[in-house]
């Protein structure tokens, strides 16, 4: 389940880049209504590609995660709205103090694993999520914060549309840049073994304190894009749902593969876009599939695909 | 002296897990610790690579106290340890965990944008061939052999380049030919890199043949230590452990 493939994705670059390029020429084809939908599939695929570095690569189930990503949303908000500084600033300050959060809410519970920690996170995140919902001098409350202002550049569903593709590949880039470093093979090497790690000569609770600070770094980036692409901030954002829901993402996708959460994010918002247009269930449709996922594929589609391309080659 | 323990004693509620143990032990000595099971051997263990904090005594290497260190540290301090039930990294290829022991000791996990791939090339796969292993380079840790195992994790603990290694039971579970040709390697290695032994063992006839110095330990106290020659014919030993009237 866990084992980094390299048959299925990052041997194929020139795929990759075909994705890319084709990626890049939705626009001009298709209806607004979808661009808009896509861009918030980018967004929805880097917030889970920033979970997965705790989830998959380091093997902790964070509970918590919507915290970042809501944080994010919440500080481009304030920033823009209350500070009344350029969006840009806010886009880049609304990361850093996300990162800031995960420090405070890793430190704590970082030296937990399993259930514990799932739950610690859970408690974090909610925390932050009541502090958003009640604090209406702060935060406005349930209401949220409203109608942040859009300079004209990014106003178009097109150009936001690029914007969030481009901020997408970027961070792709150097999440994957992390991965194959030394710094990522330890995460992989705590993950599979603490004590061979620690016996190495390794503090290993200060690598996993710094994964889960680059990964709520990440979630703070994508959380600002939400902000943008809602032109506001709400509580729901950081609720503990939001946070399920990105590590029902993973797992659909498939934790093992560089890829794999994004094929999740994009299934998932995708059916919750399309089946909530006919049905108020559409969660039972995705209940079925979280069913059919347990049972059939442990691994995730792409864990499900790569395991099959490699018994052919056998 | 290189590593010395004083007055070293550990409770667990009111077993006395490790009593009051002395010991000394010189550069490049291969000293076994025997004893029935329970008799505290890998409580001893722990304590001395920092798993477990003694309620009181002391331990030096090499002339700086270790006592209550983090286990890294006292890793960092020359000091490794393989552990009774083989601790590998079970979907790692063997080159990769060679690879990533020498990351971690030469302390170059905090290296975030450069590629992991490039480094130590040779000295894995020196070190590979040292262990005999380095056909076996590519192969996913958990599907070797158990012997194999134990070589990897052999291989992995002269990767952090320890100058002291406590291997906790490094035959169990092994067949009488593995067991020597394990115990053959683990010498071999320790002659050519100069290493001082510390290691449990249940097998006599293992510990007869390869240690130069026998302690044994009856209930969390040594009650003997000396030579092979010297324990065979210490009469409380022969009662108490060794089987005989």
């Amino acid at each position: 389940m866990w084992q980094t493939s390299k048959n299925l994705f990052s041997g194929a670059r020139v795929w990759l880049l075909a994705a890319i390029v084709f990626l890049a020429m939705i626009p001009i084809f298709a209806p607004q209504m979808w661009l808009h939908l896509a861009a918030e599939i980018f967004i929805v695929s880097l917030y889970a590609m920033s979970l997965n570095m705790i989830l998959g690569r380091a093997g902790l189930p964070s509970f918590g995660h919507a915290c970042f990503y809501a944080v994010g949303a919440y500080t481009v908000a304030m920033f823009v709205m209350k500070l009344h500084v350029p969006l840009v600033l806010g886009m880049m300050a609304a990361p850093v103090v996300a990162a800031v959060f995960a420090v405070i809410i890793g430190y704590f519970s970082i030296r937990l694993t399993g259930i514990h920690f799932a739950i610690l996170t859970m408690g974090f995140g909610q925390i932050v999520w009541a502090v958003a919902h009640k604090w209406y001098g702060f935060t406005g409350g349930d209401d949220g914060l409203t109608g942040i202002p859009i300079p004209s550049l990014i106003h178009g569903p097109i150009a936001f549309y690029y914007l969030a593709l481009a901020i997408l590949i970027a961070c792709l880039i150097v999440i994957r840049i992390i991965q194959d470093s030394p710094f990522g093979q330890t995460i992989v090497a705590i993950r599979e073994n603490r004590d061979r790690v620690t016996f190495s000569g390794l503090k290993v609770w200060h690598h996993l304190l710094l994964n889960f600070v680059i990964a709520g770094f990440f979630a703070g980036i994508a959380g600002t894009l939400l902000a943008i692409l809602n032109r506001s901030a709400f509580p729901d954002f950081g609720y503990w749902t939001t946070s399920a829901a990105v590590v029902l993402m993973c797992i659909l996708g498939g934790v093992g593969i560089f890829l794999g959460p994004i094929l999740g994010a994009a299934i998932i918002t995708a059916l919750e876009h399309y089946i909530s247009m006919y049905t108020y269930y559409w969660q039972m449709v995705l209940g079925f599939l979280i069913i059919i996922l347990v049972v059939f594929m442990p691994g995730g589609i792409c864990g499900f695909i790569d395991a099959r391309l490699k018994k052919n080659k056998q | 002296m290189f590593l010395q323990i004083k007055g070293l004693s550990k409770s667990f509620g009111a077993l006395k897990a490790v009593s009051d143990v002395n010991m000394e032990v010189e550069e490049g000595e291969r000293v076994a610790v025997i004893g029935p099971n329970g008799a505290g051997k890998t409580t001893f263990f722990n304590l001395l690579t920092g798993y477990l904090a003694p309620d009181s005594g002391e331990v030096t290497f090499k002339g700086r106290d270790i006592t209550r260190l983090a286990p890294d540290r006292i890793v960092r301090r020359k000091v490794g340890r393989s552990f009774q039930i083989v601790n590998i990294y079970p979907e790692m290829s063997v080159f990769e965990s060679i690879r990533m022991t020498l990351i971690a000791s030469r302390q170059k996990s905090y290296r975030l944008f450069s590629s992991a791939r490039k480094l130590f090339h040779g000295e894995t796969g020196e070190i590979l061939r040292k262990v005999g292993l380095a056909e076996l380079a590519d192969a996913t840790g958990e599907l070797l052999s158990h012997g194999d195992k134990k070589r990897l994790e052999i291989a992995m603990i002269l990767a952090t380049q320890s100058e002291l290694i406590l291997l906790d039971e490094p035959t169990a579970g092994m067949a009488p030919e593995e067991k020597s040709s394990t115990m053959a390697l683990i010498n071999e290695l320790a002659d050519r890199e100069k290493l001082t032994l510390l290691f449990t063992e249940h097998d006599m006839s293992v510990v007869f043949s390869w240690a130069k110095r026998i302690a044994v330990m009856v209930l969390g106290r040594i009650i003997a230590d000396g030579t092979p020659q010297e324990i065979r014919e210490n009469s409380e030993v022969r009662k108490v452990y060794l089987g005989e009237r």
